[in-house]
């Protein structure tokens, strides 16, 4: 793209060009006191100024008249303020005559002669007729054009500039003029006004001009800045908010914030600007890490012990602990801690936790000095990591002085908008009249004939950013200019305007939304003056916006459909080209990115076609997030790295890095995804097919457990227990001890939840009593031993050995604290929470719940927070606090969200027995049923005997007596029939027990006594828990 | 030394031919120890000895390793099988790879699970002429061990059925099956109607605490009495699935399928220079007494065919080698797969059945090295082979073949004798 290629089809063309005139005042005066040689050198001085300044203001030199120069502004190289570059060129050399005059007189000495100056610029439609490939103003038909600026600068005054009016139109505002009156000029039938110009108007705000250029006056968005002002205020006065904000790309959304930022007093409040990017949508916390580094004013460059630093001493200003914050920090923007802290260790998921919790801490803390402001941008394209913490950022605000705006495009879903204190403004397109004042506003003093003014309105259906575009274009290429159908073709039209800054363009469109000028000037191989006024081009042009604040990148587009359009013109061949040597140059100059964004290469490779390299690079993405537990991406990567591999063609080699990928993926699936996802079968289906073709028996192994632990928490306990199956053999095949013990405990499991007792102990009993300490992975997160004895605990209980039980779960409890294991923990007091409730127990039993919930919330153990909430929650209800059936609720809930079926049978029970205290037995009723159906259709039947006896006691209590007899009757009996099958005898005692009462009410004559008896004096332990105490009282009632 | 031989307490399985058209294995779980061993006692009743003429019905009962350890047999008993059967207690599924040559499609890990399950504690088969005695056979056993939660696992056996009934009696690939079977010295008395002397050997061949080929009674004199006496009149077998597929092995020319088995179909000795099977149907015992001392070069049966590999007898080039095995098999179809449930019964699993299953299922006997899977049951993954055919008139072209057996499982078990069945308590 370094040739013919990149010139803009812009054979006869019409374009509008600005002229600039500048004549020596006087020269013939001069020449007489000044000798041919001196004069010669002044004027080469003088040119030699005036060539440079020009340049520097992209205008070109046309023609050397004599002692007067004509310069384009706008040709070859076209900007959106030619005129003002000229006038600014003007001006300047104007500025620097004193300074040029100074150097003549010292060479040529003694001599007091100076140059005086007189320069005029006129603005005018000229066809451009291009042949060559060189740009040249050979090829311009001038017309009227120069000769109107030769005749005004004429009329101007020594050592100044004259302006004409169709000049003064496009600059209105910009520059302090007076009025001249009219000239009658030659060739122009009518007297034409003229402006001299006196400098700068202080009106212009460096914003007008420089970072937006071409920011229209804001119109027709009164109601909608009315609103986001009154949430501020709000946000200020009442509590903390959040707004959404959301439109079509072009709506207008930054331009919404822009003006209410400006509408803010800056004293007043803080804003925060986090930028979310297409390109770094799979890179976690990018618009964090973006928003930390120009907070805490790092730049790439500085010494990571500077970097450090800063970062303690914004940390001891928010009042964080150091040891506990800093690393994290320094972990999230990847800088060593020099040894200066520990490494945290804790697991992935805690610091991210952790992290999280101090992110918000600190916005909570700055907010207390000053309102804030933090606008997230482009939202839409925010990475999952981040998205996570602004979802837990909203809901922590309500009660401090914040202003979550999060702008994002209309498509895009958030999930998170039900908070008390969230607002949503969506933002429409402009209404007809909004549309045409701000096609007036862009027009000024211009004409734009209606039919024009109507089709720019209809055509860009009211979106501003197209209208303002087409607007301008139209203007630009006068009256006669089709208006362009797309945008594209106008965008396209712009960048060919570039001349050769398109390729720069293209280039930095390659490199993505946000680019810095260390890239640029690595990638783009051109020399550094070069670049330096390319890159000014684009800015200037307003294609690119530069921010001064930010650390790199510091340079993006304006908008994503210019990067977007200046991508898309490149051909694929250079793009691949392109992305190649992107790829090249990140790898090789920029170990930051290589090391903390490898997706970001794995990107440009994967465009360049290197897919070997995206490949390795795409997994290296997954597992550095995988390990920072940034699922999400780690699963974006993987797949991503799954589906480049398989445009390699087939081999060995492919198949083992492809079973790396799918692995890793199907070890992530879970936690992302859920038990129900089809997906996490089918890559772990894959895995497996792999790991077998290729004989890896570990991974396989591997594989196949995770497999099973998919089916078992769906429930399909035929293939969970056919897996297990094979798991063994495998693992015995291996040799591998610790995981024959893990597949025992998997065994255990599947038989406990079946309700076959004597094979669960038999697999358990493997388990616990090969176990060996060294064989607990703390990584991983079951240890067999402490489920075999949780499990194990609850088997005793049922099987009619409540002390037992009791001690086993003691073992599992001491195990799992020895190995202070959170997991384990977690799961151990969990158990017992169940085991107490069993008992009868329910304070111990909402104890154990509780330190299990809080194990589970802090450490992110979604599962079996669900466990023990619902239990929790069933030891409240029986405790007669009502919001125990909510929590009850909230748990089966959370549990069923992660696709999981397993256990649903026995909260089922928990729940009807609540809602049946709460006086809704329908509902209980229904949840039984549900409950069997359950048990009819996975063959879970582990608490089958209390579905029945639950039943019948809720049809007794709604339905009384007599006319629930013989349902409860039969329900009851039901339940003894399966219990005894189960050998499940404490089960057995309660359906008894049930029985027992039911016939002394219906038939006191009846022989209750001696099953009851026989039942209760099969006990020989645990005859203080509460079943036990009732069947006693209950036989005691009996006796006689 | 010889040892009394008590036959009546050997299953009859072991010793006598069963005859049946229908069998049934059930895979069964001991729920209870001692109420499982009550259960065994009572079915021993039903289990007919060597010494019993063939009934209408029959039971059989093998015991695997974690079934003893289920039973809760005492360590002196199960630490007798540790060291001298370790096949049987390490089991087929885990030995699949290193000992049965079962990779790749074949592999224990996709074998079915009764095959897999570590649960499979007592293998209970039942044969009957038809289905339905099978069904009305088990009935009352199942109904008694559900009753008592003895064992448990009665809802999915393995069926195997007869194709055909007397001469049309086959395997799925069409071979006249069982005609070649070992006799047992001091049992089988009139063997030499039956067998060459190749086929006939000692009962320590088949039956633990006898005297073997070798000489040796280990199961007698390596371990302490009350494990010899228990274990004394029992054997091992080994139950193999086998699927076959049929349509890909007769796409081979009928000569040559003929000349992989080594015999017709009909069971006639493949001779030299036949091209179609002889009309004359073999009598079972015309058909066992040959050998091929007179057919040194292979022209006649191939060395690599089946029959020349798995019951070798006076060969011309072969060393003599005894490795029997009692075969006691029977076809299965379940929807479209068919093939064997192979029931091989043996003394030693290591020396016999597993040595068969690894090395003489690859190599050619008598040519060294030359490594050839047994067409008929060689499972091997995937790859063609070639088979050798020698001709007087310089060698036929090999002839390439696919791989027609897959394996679906393969289960070691103990078959107790009678006795040891009865007096179970007394190993607890």
């Amino acid at each position: 793209m370094r040739d013919s290629n990149s010139r803009p089809p812009d054979r006869g063309n019409r374009r509008q060009l600005t002229v600039l005139f500048c004549d020596v005042a006087g020269s013939s005066q001069l020449l007489e006191s000044l000798n041919d040689e001196n004069w010669s050198y002044a004027l080469r001085e003088y040119h030699a100024s005036c060539q440079a300044i020009i340049a520097n203001h992209d205008g070109h030199i046309a023609q050397y008249l004599g002692d007067g120069l004509l310069a384009y502004f706008g040709y070859p190289v076209a900007h959106e303020d030619n005129p003002h570059r000229a006038i600014r060129a003007a001006l300047q050399i104007l500025s620097q005559l004193d300074a040029m005059n100074a150097r003549i007189q010292a060479a040529i000495a003694p001599c007091e002669a100076s140059l005086r100056l007189r320069i005029a610029i006129h603005t005018g439609v000229v066809v451009v007729d291009e042949i060559g490939k060189h740009a040249s103003a050979d090829h311009i038909a001038l017309g009227i054009v120069p000769t109107v600026a030769a005749r005004l600068q004429q009329e101007a005054r020594e050592n100044t500039l004259v302006i004409s009016e169709a000049t003064h139109r496009l600059v209105s505002g910009a520059f302090e003029c007076h009025s001249l009156g009219t000239f009658a000029l030659k060739g122009l039938s009518s007297p034409q006004p003229a402006y001299e110009v006196i400098g700068e108007s202080g009106l212009a705000s460096r914003f007008d001009i420089g970072v937006a250029k071409g920011l229209t006056p804001y119109v027709g968005r009164e109601r909608e800045l009315d609103l986001l002002q009154s949430v501020w205020r709000e946000a200020v006065t009442a509590s903390g908010r959040v707004l959404l904000l959301d439109g079509d790309p072009g709506i207008g959304k930054s331009r919404l914030v822009h003006e209410f930022s400006r509408s803010l007093d800056a004293s007043e409040h803080r804003m925060l600007v986090c930028r979310c990017s297409a390109y770094n949508r799979n890179s976690a916390y990018f618009p964090i890490i973006q928003l930390l580094h120009s907070l805490l004013g790092l730049q790439q460059n500085d010494p990571p012990l500077l970097k450090l630093d800063r970062i303690e001493q914004a940390l001891l200003r928010a009042g964080r602990e150091l040891t506990e914050a800093v690393p994290l920090i320094a972990r999230l923007l990847s800088i060593s801690c020099q040894g200066r802290y520990p490494e945290p260790h804790a697991t992935p998921l805690q610091d991210k936790q952790h992290l999280h919790d101090l992110l918000v801490e600190w916005l909570r803390h700055d907010s207390t000095f000053k309102p804030i402001v933090m606008f997230v941008e482009d939202l839409h394209w925010v990475d999952p990591s981040s998205r996570e913490l602004l979802e837990r950022l909203s809901g922590a605000i309500a009660d401090r002085r914040i202003l979550l705006l999060l702008a994002f495009r209309s498509e895009f879903q958030l999930e998170w908008q039900h908070l008390a204190h969230v607002r949503r403004l969506s933002l429409g397109p402009l209404t007809r009249r909004a549309a045409e004042s701000m096609v007036r506003n862009l027009r000024g003093e211009r004409v734009l004939p209606a039919d024009v003014v109507s089709r720019l309105i209809s055509s860009t259906d009211g979106v501003p950013l197209f209208l303002e575009e087409s607007t301008l274009m139209a203007l630009a290429h006068g009256d006669n200019t089709a208006i362009p159908a797309t945008l594209h073709d106008l965008l396209t039209a712009r960048l060919d305007q570039l001349g050769p800054a398109k390729e720069l363009a293209q280039t930095a469109a390659t490199i993505g939304a946000e680019f810095s000028y260390e890239m640029l000037r690595a990638v783009s191989r051109l020399d550094a003056t070069t670049l330096q006024s390319q890159v000014e081009q684009l800015v200037a042009a307003g294609l690119v916006r530069h921010d001064e604040n930010a650390s790199p990148p510091a340079y993006s587009f304006k908008h994503a459909l210019i990067r977007d359009t200046a991508y898309q013109s490149l051909l694929s061949r250079a793009r691949r080209a392109s992305h190649q040597r992107i790829a090249d140059v990140f790898s090789d100059q920029f170990p930051d990115i290589a090391r903390n964004q490898p997706e970001l290469i794995a990107h440009h490779c994967t465009e360049a076609g290197l897919t070997q390299r995206a490949v390795d690079l795409w997994q290296k993405a997954g597992l550095r997030s995988a390990e920072r537990y940034e699922l999400p991406e780690a699963t974006r990567h993987l797949r991503k790295g799954l589906e480049v591999l398989a445009s390699l063609p087939a081999s060995a080699a492919r198949q083992r890095q492809e079973l790396e990928l799918q692995s890793v993926l199907a070890g992530r699936l879970i936690a992302t995804e859920g038990y129900g996802a089809a997906d996490v079968e089918r890559v772990y289906t894959r895995a497996l097919e792999l790991a077998t073709e290729l004989g890896d028996a570990p991974r396989r192994l591997q594989m196949m457990l995770g497999m099973e632990s998919f089916h078992f928490m769906r429930s399909n306990f035929q293939t969970a227990h056919r897996l297990a199956d094979a798991c063994l053999v495998l693992a015995r095949q291996l040799g591998d001890p610790a995981r024959e013990l893990v597949i025992h405990w998997v065994l255990g499991e599947i038989f406990f939840h079946q309700g076959d007792h004597a094979l669960c102990e038999t697999h358990l009993g493997e388990c616990m009593n090969h176990y060996r300490r060294n064989f607990h992975r703390p990584r991983t997160l079951q240890d067999p031993a402490v489920m075999s004895w949780s499990y194990c605990s609850w088997t005793h209980w049922k099987t009619g050995y409540p002390d037992r039980a009791l001690k086993t779960i003691g073992q599992a409890t001491a195990l799992a604290e020895e190995l202070a294991h959170p997991f384990s923990m977690s799961v151990a007091y969990s158990f017992a929470a169940g085991l107490h409730l069993f008992r009868g127990e329910l304070e111990r039993a909402g104890r154990y719940a509780d330190r299990a919930i809080e194990l589970c919330t802090e450490h992110g153990f979604p599962v079996w927070l669900a466990f023990c909430t619902v239990v929790r929650g069933s030891v409240l209800s029986r405790q007669g606090v009502t919001a125990g059936l909510e929590q009850m609720e909230h748990g089966i809930k959370l549990w069923q969200s992660s696709g999981a079926v397993v256990t649903t049978p026995y909260y089922l029970v928990l729940l009807a027995e609540g809602l049946s205290t709460a006086g809704r037995p329908q509902d209980a009723l229904d949840r039984l049923e549900e409950a069997q159906s359950l048990v009819d259709r996975t063959g879970e039947r582990y608490y089958e005997a209390e579905i029945s006896r639950v039943r019948g006691e809720i049809l007794l209590e709604a339905r009384g007596l007599r006319a629930a007899l013989n349902d409860a009757e039969a329900c009851f009996s039901r339940a003894i029939d399966i219990s005894q099958r189960q050998g499940v005898r404490s089960l057995e005692l309660r359906a008894v027990m049930s029985l027992t009462r039911l016939q002394m009410r219906s038939d006191p004559g009846v022989d209750v006594r001696s099953r009851l008896g026989a039942i209760y004096h099969w006990f020989t332990e645990g005859m203080d828990t509460a079943d036990l105490v009732d069947a006693r009282q209950l036989l005691a009632e009996l006796v006689w | 030394m010889e040892t009394a031989m008590d036959v009546s307490s050997v299953q009859r399985i072991v010793l006598r031919g069963l005859g049946f058209q229908c069998g049934r294995h059930y895979f069964l779980s001991v729920r209870q120890p001692a109420r499982a061993r009550a259960f065994l006692r009572s079915v021993a009743g039903r289990v007919p000895s060597a010494s019993q003429p063939r009934g209408d019905t029959s039971v059989t009962v093998a015991l695997t390793y974690s079934g003893l350890q289920a039973l809760q047999l005492r360590d002196e008993y199960l630490s007798a099988f540790r060291q001298l059967a370790p096949a049987f207690v390490e089991g087929a599924a885990t030995r699949a790879a290193t000992h049965l040559g079962d990779t790749g499609r074949n592999e224990s890990p996709s074998w079915q699970q009764p095959f897999l399950s570590s649960r499979t504690h007592i293998i209970l088969s039942v044969y009957a002429e038809t289905e339905a005695g099978c069904e009305q056979l088990v009935a009352s056993l199942r109904k008694d061990s559900e009753e008592s939660n003895s064992v448990s696992g009665w809802e999915a056996p393995l069926a195997a059925k007869q194709s055909g009934s007397g001469a049309d009696r086959g395997e799925p690939f069409g071979f006249r099956d069982g005609i070649s079977q070992p006799t047992v010295k001091r049992v089988h008395l009139d063997w030499a109607q039956r067998n060459p002397p190749s086929l006939h050997a000692e009962a320590g061949e088949f039956l633990l605490g006898h005297v073997n080929e070798e000489g040796s009674n280990r199961w007698s004199d390596d371990v302490p009495p009350p494990v010899s006496e228990f274990v004394r009149d029992g054997s091992f077998m080994a139950l193999r699935k086998m699927r076959q597929d049929v349509a890909a092995f007769n796409e081979l020319p009928a000569e040559v399928r003929a000349k992989m088995c080594g015999r017709w179909p009909n069971g006639a000795l493949v001779r030299e220079g036949e091209r179609v099977q002889p009309a004359q149907e073999p009598t079972d015992g015309d058909a066992n007494r040959f050998d091929f001392k007179h057919d040194p070069q292979g022209y006649g049966c191939p060395f690599a065919s089946h029959i020349r590999r798995m019951s070798p007898r006076s060969d011309a080039v072969i060393p003599p080698r005894k490795r029997l095995l009692m075969r006691r098999g029977l076809p299965y179809a379940e929807g479209n797969e068919v093939g064997l449930l192979g029931l091989f019964v043996c003394a030693d699993l290591e020396r016999q059945f597993e040595f068969l299953l690894s090395s003489w299922t690859r190599e050619v006997p008598g040519q060294q090295g030359k490594l050839v899977p047994d067409p008929l049951i060689g499972a091997r993954d995937g790859e063609r082979a070639v088979f050798p055919i020698p001709q007087r008139t310089g060698d036929r072209p090999d002839e390439p073949f696919g791989s027609y057996v897959t394996t679906r499982g393969t289960l070691y078990g103990f078959f107790p004798s009678l006795r040891a069945l009865a007096a179970i308590e007394t190993a607890t």
